[in-house]
């Protein structure tokens, strides 16, 4: 039996091409508003990566009557690694603490797994906003813990009757340097928010209710750091 | 303080990776036995994520023609909602050489050579065929178009009377792409469109259950 790769048209290209035009129109935005965050005392940073994720769904399918070589078989959706854009802005909170609101969107794309095939399930647009306690460690690095809502839009099936707006906790760690006369960022985010549908819970009309579960994301972002200078 | 912030954040990163739960779905219930009743018995299925192309031959009459594509579209509609991840999709195709299935109306010009797998019945209301390939075990044999291999692995014909009463002609369309899918056999339920002569125009739960079911087992044969 031959395995089956099937990507789908302009799958990674496109949206890895509209990664990098978010990040171009990110610093369009940021680079003017760096002047005006240095008066009002507050800091931008533009940042990019790379997201991934732990399966949206992970399911089992018993075969009825047992065929040759049936039995139950295990199958993943989850979202492959996609890349990340973010625009945060900070202000100082005391000594060493800020408060960074921050908003990012993935370029996502969902795909399916099972044995040896492994499938195109649909792109996806993850939105996430968060608003966390950063504190400063050290001369370089920080760390940093918020809450947020995260939402996913996809065409997919998978993702009808999905609640718009799901609660989201993130935790993050980083590290600042300067290069030349810009101040640069490299950080790792984890996240995790609950995940389900209204076809999951339904079983797409099989009568067999799926559970919600958790799903944790993964992130490593680079940035640049604009305006104020937070001690 | 650093201390204390890596004593805080360790175990909590750790936690939360030990903790990975992803949603999950159990095994499906309610499905009916979908195998081809070859010895033994075999399960046959399009590759998952294989979007299914099919060439619609509605013949010269316009009116027939867009019944034809009608039904198929509606029937498409209804089995692509019936699974959750993308396991299919179907296409119509312009051509036969783009289509790995035709359908069309029997009667009509057949638009492949079928003489090297010809239909078992040709005075069916319709009728959903294959045939394995001898050279290449696992698969279904290729139809030609002037002895040249074309993509069509399955044929699908309609009886031409069936063109008078749209609405029997959808659910003929709707059961036979049943068949197209996989479903090698007739389900027991008169409430199920893939019951032998189902008066129903919907899926139903078994249905769905049934194809969902089909595209996560391993098949023994790939179109």
């Amino acid at each position: 039996m031959r395995p089956c790769v099937r990507r789908g048209a302009g799958g990674r290209p496109r949206r890895w091409r509209a990664a990098a035009l978010a990040v171009l129109g990110l610093a369009w935005l940021v680079v003017p508003g760096a002047a005006w965050a240095q008066g009002g005392g507050l800091e931008l940073e533009a940042r990019a990566g790379v997201v991934v994720s732990t399966p949206l769904v992970e399911g089992a399918v018993a075969f009825p009557v047992a065929p040759a070589g049936g039995g139950v078989q295990e199958f993943r959706v989850r979202p492959v690694a996609a890349p990340l854009v973010v625009v945060a802005g900070r202000t100082g909170l005391g000594p060493a603490l800020a408060l960074e609101v921050s908003a990012g969107w993935t370029f996502g794309r969902v795909e399916g797994e099972q044995r040896r095939e492994r499938w195109h399930v649909g792109d996806v647009g993850i939105g996430h906003a968060v608003a966390s306690l950063r504190r400063r460690v050290g001369e370089r690095f920080h760390v940093r813990g918020g809450v947020g809502l995260i939402h996913y839009g996809s065409d997919a099936e998978l993702f009808e009757g999905s609640p718009g707006l799901t609660p989201l906790l993130e935790v993050g760690a980083g590290a600042e340097l300067a290069l030349g006369g810009a101040r640069l960022s490299l950080s790792g985010v984890g996240q995790a928010h609950s995940f389900g549908s209204r076809a999951l819970r339904g079983g797409g009309g099989s009568g067999v209710r799926g559970e919600d579960g958790t799903v944790y994301r993964f992130a490593v972002q680079a940035g640049v750091v604009l305006g104020g200078g937070l001690r | 303080m650093t201390a204390r912030a890596v004593r805080v954040l360790v175990p909590a990163l750790a936690l939360a990776v030990a903790a990975c739960d992803a949603p999950t779905i159990p095994p499906e219930a309610g499905a009916y036995e979908f195998t081809f009743q070859t010895t033994p018995p075999s399960v046959v299925r399009w590759p998952v994520g294989k979007v299914i192309r099919v060439y619609v031959a509605g013949g010269e009459d316009p009116a027939r023609a867009a019944l034809l594509r009608e039904a198929f579209l509606e029937a498409a509609a209804q089995w692509e909602s019936a699974v959750l991840f993308g396991e299919y999709r179907f296409a119509e195709a312009a051509t036969p050489r783009e289509a790995d299935v035709v359908l069309y109306w029997n009667g009509d010009p057949v638009p492949v050579d079928t003489w090297g797998c010809p239909p078992e019945t040709t005075g069916a209301r319709a009728l959903t065929w294959s045939c394995p390939d001898p050279a290449v075990p696992g698969r279904l044999q290729p139809f030609t178009l002037n002895g040249e291999p074309t993509p069509v692995r399955m044929m699908v014909y309609v009886a031409r009377w069936e063109a008078s009463t749209p609405a029997s002609l959808k659910r003929v369309v709707l059961h036979e792409l049943g068949h197209v899918l996989g479903i090698g056999r007739h389900s027991p339920n008169p409430e199920d469109a893939m019951e032998a002569h189902a008066p129903v125009d919907r899926l139903s739960p078994a249905d769905r259950a049934t194809v969902q079911v089909l595209y996560h087992v391993e098949p023994d044969i790939v179109p």
